[in-house]
């Protein structure tokens, strides 16, 4: 990555003590500089995830709570049990449609912000940022008052004579779809603009002089060009939004759910424990999952050559 | 072939003239280069003949069709950048095909044009790698075959040798000057670097601060420089500020704050008058150091003050009683001068130029 | 150009989309009404005195903040450390723990809060301060490690050789030389990490308990039981301190240099 890595352990010992042989005394030292936030992140982080997948597999009765017996029954429940496999499809479906929303929605706004130039640019891009300053909570809350069936895009549209009763978009999927387009498009506008504002201009001259219409030069340069930022922007909003709580609670709770909802309703309040941890890792499977697909494509993929 | 020709053309940015109102002909066939330093406009005059960015006024034109509202895509301009932009994920074959397939050429054409372009540059087989697999100097090449397969009316390059070290540039030069010779199409060639300008160009346009100081062949503009800056700018030499002290009937005689005055021939077309103020330009390597029983007129006595040995010639900074001079002596015989030898400088008065008159 | 205009308009289109939830929020903060509903004619603070009358949020808002401070004090540390072990060090299991120290961002936070629930609940610290430390310490201590990775990766390590050839020893050369250097990846990732603690919900709502209540839990809850624009009045002081706490780093260090390592 730098050259400074190996420089390292000869760069930074003090001279003056008494390890006058630098390289061989100090070979311990990234080891101890690592290992608070090792064992810090082992403990309450991996660790977890390992008792995670013992409890997925113990038992729990209404009455007795959680037993000692080992047991399949639960992820037999979670992946055949129709109820639970259409929240599963849910969960994968919103996604996918917030993803590609945010991309279609996204692309032409971090396009605009590589042509606008200085103070106007510095502004905007504050300002897309803005959003993840403040909590989840209180932007859903915002989306609540907004889309509630007398709220303000009900009360418009009626206003304008085109609907005769309240959509319904509080406690539905398109609720929950606003809502987390929202929260997860500055991170794909963020992506995609990184992508695009250091890209090489002469490439769409060259294009452009060798006959090709602007609009042509879009669609083969720039936009094939862009495909890192795009594939990244669309990673992190996938998983984000498969893996998002606060809003699909509040703009859906118990009546439109999805995974991370299950979790939370089986730990906290049916207190079900073994069933939750079997939501909570399927969950981490296609989170995982994702991440892996993505890592594949990326090295073998029809558009490798974009990413060297 | 195309005469490319632009009048009047001006570009402001802020409130600095980048194209200052400059109007230049390039004709059929021929090499042309712009050189100037950093910031003279020689990069923006070519953008904007590729249409890259809009004059303010003036006007373009090309075999007499004024070109001005036609879009980068119309123009068939054949472009090479000093960045190759070479479209990073496509092949050889894609990128110089691109051009063809803009013009919805047949795909057993394509192929055929592209394989006779690469055999143009010299770098046959190459189809199917990408431009990262290529070195500098390759990809060079294929940016110039892009730009040429399409047949282009002009081709236009800007500072293409740049990035190239310095053995390289000087090959690529000898290439690019035999392509285009081939090719014969009209090419116009920017460069901050006077002596690619010199060997390359049929003629040269010197710019400077947005306007052209000087449009000629290479002998024109080295020899017979118009004003201080080309003289300066293009190659080296040594200028003297004068006064005239006596008017000939073919000859001037110049006070230059020396011992001895300097004579120039007289030019006919000006006329001149006791005590007149002119500049004149003598280049190094048109002073010799004297022997005794050479000329005894036109000559100069100083002392050798540095020498710097560069093994063909010999550079030498010789003080005379109010200057310090440049002299460049090829190295014929084994014997050279010290600091401290008192010499003679001599001088042909011919290549004596006037650089700026009153 | 036509579709210039075209794209400025959608994009104009598109801020109003981005910033309306938080608008909406703040108009509503100041509506006389009992419910939540934006004020078009009077405007009333009467929400805002309100918030006075429930210490339950009071007392939320400094759990939240001591939490913050605190979760950004022991990340800041302990992500520096690390990175700047990956940055400056080769040695075997360097990229394990690199991909390690970045992964719980990649890991759904629910799972984190269910992971925190039950390791804290072995260590008898679940619904308490402590605990709720040592969990939102590692849903922040990534942000800390990557910011300061890239600071260190910008890091002209000759300037330390420099330092040291001039007679600095390590001590000195550390402090004048390599912690100025990076104090804006250390500024940067101090600010996310205070954001994402005192803005965690998700984490929080498994790991709380009646002694550890913050500030997103008592909203989240109001929210579930209440309809009155009370939640909204809380909110808005949010965001007019965060307002506040931006512009107040803008003057002292400038953004650019905060965001610019970005």
């Amino acid at each position: 990555m730098n050259g400074g890595l190996s420089n390292g352990v000869n760069g930074l010992n003090d001279s003056t003590h008494k390890s006058s042989r630098p390289n061989e005394s100090k070979q311990w030292i990234p080891y101890l500089l690592a290992s608070p936030i090792f064992l810090w992140l082992t403990i309450f982080f991996l660790v977890p995830i390992f008792f995670l997948i013992v409890m997925s597999f113990r038992g729990y009765s209404p009455t007795k709570g959680i037993t000692d017996q080992f047991t399949t029954a639960h992820y037999v429940k979670f992946l055949t049990d129709a109820f639970y496999l259409g929240i599963l499809y849910r969960s994968i479906k919103l996604s996918v449609l917030v993803t590609l929303i945010s991309l279609i929605l996204g692309y032409p706004e971090a396009y605009y912000l590589t042509i606008i130039k200085g103070k106007k640019k510095a502004l905007f891009l504050a300002l897309i940022l803005s959003p993840l300053f403040v909590s989840a909570v209180i932007r859903t809350f915002g989306w609540m008052i907004i889309l509630a069936p007398h709220g303000l895009i009900n009360s418009g549209l009626d206003l304008l004579g085109l609907i005769h009763e309240p959509v319904k978009f509080m406690y539905s999927e398109k609720g929950i779809v606003i809502g987390l387009v929202h929260v997860l498009m500055p991170y794909m506008v963020l992506s995609i603009y990184s992508s695009l504002i250091n890209r090489n201009m002469d490439l769409e001259k060259a294009a452009q002089s060798l006959g090709a219409h602007p609009v042509k030069t879009f669609f083969k340069i720039t936009l094939p060009l862009s495909l890192p930022g795009i594939l990244a922007g669309t990673l992190i909003v996938l998983t984000l939004s498969v893996s998002a709580f606060i809003t699909p609670a509040m703009l859906g709770g118990t009546r439109v759910r999805v995974v991370p909802f299950v979790t939370y309703e089986q730990f906290m309040v049916l207190l079900n424990w073994p069933f939750g941890s079997v939501a909570a890792l399927v969950l981490l499977a296609i989170t995982v999952g994702i991440v892996m697909f993505y890592h594949r494509a990326l090295e073998h993929g029809r558009w490798a050559e974009v990413f060297r | 072939m195309t005469e490319v020709r632009i009048q009047n053309l001006l570009k402001q940015f802020e409130d600095v003239a980048a194209v200052d109102h400059i109007s230049l002909t390039v004709h059929s066939g021929e090499f042309l280069s712009l050189v100037g330093p950093s910031g003279c406009g020689k990069t923006t005059t070519l953008n904007l003949i590729a249409g890259f960015i809009n004059p303010d006024a003036g006007e373009i034109s090309i075999d007499g069709e004024r070109i001005n509202d036609v879009p980068i895509y119309k123009r068939k301009l054949g472009m090479v950048f000093q960045s190759y932009a070479l479209f990073p994920h496509m092949t050889v074959m894609d990128n110089i095909a691109f051009g063809l397939r803009m013009q919805k050429l047949q795909r057993s054409a394509i192929v055929r044009e592209v394989g006779r372009a690469l055999e143009l540059v010299r770098l046959p087989g190459v189809e199917k790698r990408y431009p990262r697999q290529l070195s500098g100097g390759q990809q060079q090449r294929i940016a110039l075959a892009r730009a040429l397969v399409i047949h282009p009316k002009v081709l236009l390059l800007d500072e293409p040798l740049s990035n190239l070290d310095a053995k390289l540039r000087r090959e690529m030069r000898i290439e690019l000057k035999d392509i285009q010779k081939t090719v014969g199409i009209t090419t116009i060639f920017v460069t901050h670097d006077q002596e690619e300008a010199l060997s390359l160009s049929d003629r040269l346009a010197v710019m400077n601060k947005g306007r052209i100081e000087q449009v000629g062949s290479p002998i024109e503009i080295y020899e017979s420089p118009k004003n201080e800056f080309v003289s300066s700018f293009i190659g080296e030499t040594n200028i003297f500020s004068a006064t005239v002290m006596e008017a000939k009937e073919k000859e001037l005689l110049l006070n230059i704050n020396e011992a001895r005055p300097v004579t120039i021939p007289r030019p006919l077309d000006l006329k001149f008058r006791i005590g007149d103020a002119i500049k004149i330009s003598i280049r190094p390597e048109k002073l010799c150091f004297g022997r005794e029983s050479g000329d005894l007129t036109h000559y100069l006595s100083g002392t050798v003050d540095h020498v710097v040995f560069l093994g063909n010639i010999t550079y030498y900074t010789v003080k005379t009683q109010s200057h310090s001079m440049s002299v460049i002596c090829q190295n014929l015989e084994t014997r050279t001068y010290s600091a401290g030898d008192q010499i003679r400088l001599e001088y042909r008065p011919e290549n004596c130029r006037i650089i700026q008159a009153e | 150009m036509k579709s210039r205009q075209l794209l400025s308009i959608y994009h104009y289109m598109l801020i109003i989309f981005l910033l309306s939830p938080v608008v909406v929020v703040v108009l509503v903060s100041f509506t006389p009404q009992t419910y939540l509903q934006v004020p078009l004619a009077k405007f009333s603070t009467r929400w805002y005195r309100s918030i006075l009358d429930h210490p339950e949020f009071i007392s939320a808002f400094f759990n939240s903040l001591y939490l913050a401070i605190t979760v950004s004090l022991v990340s800041a540390p302990l992500g520096t450390l690390g990175s700047f072990a990956i940055a400056r060090y080769r040695f075997s299991g360097r990229e394990f723990l690199n991909a390690l120290f970045l992964s719980p961002l990649m890991v759904p936070m629910v799972v984190i809060g269910v992971g925190a629930l039950q390791i804290l609940s072995i260590f008898h610290v679940a619904g308490t301060f402590v605990g709720m430390v040592l969990a939102h310490v590692v849903i922040t201590v990534p942000y800390m490690v990557r910011t300061m990775l890239a600071s260190f990766a910008g890091f002209d390590h000759n300037l330390e050789l420099a330092a040291m050839n001039l007679g600095a020893n390590w001590f000195q050369t550390f402090r004048r030389i390599t912690l100025p250097l990076v104090s804006p990846g250390l500024l940067a990732g101090a600010i996310f990490t205070f954001i994402v603690s005192f803005d965690d919900l998700t984490v929080a709502l498994f790991v709380t308990g009646p002694r550890m209540v913050t500030l997103p839990i008592r909203i989240y809850a109001h929210i579930e039981y209440y309809t009155d624009p009370l939640v909204a009045a809380i909110a808005s002081s949010i965001v007019g301190m965060t307002i506040i706490v931006i512009m107040t780093i803008e003057k002292l260090v400038g953004l650019n240099r905060v965001l610019g390592s970005r």
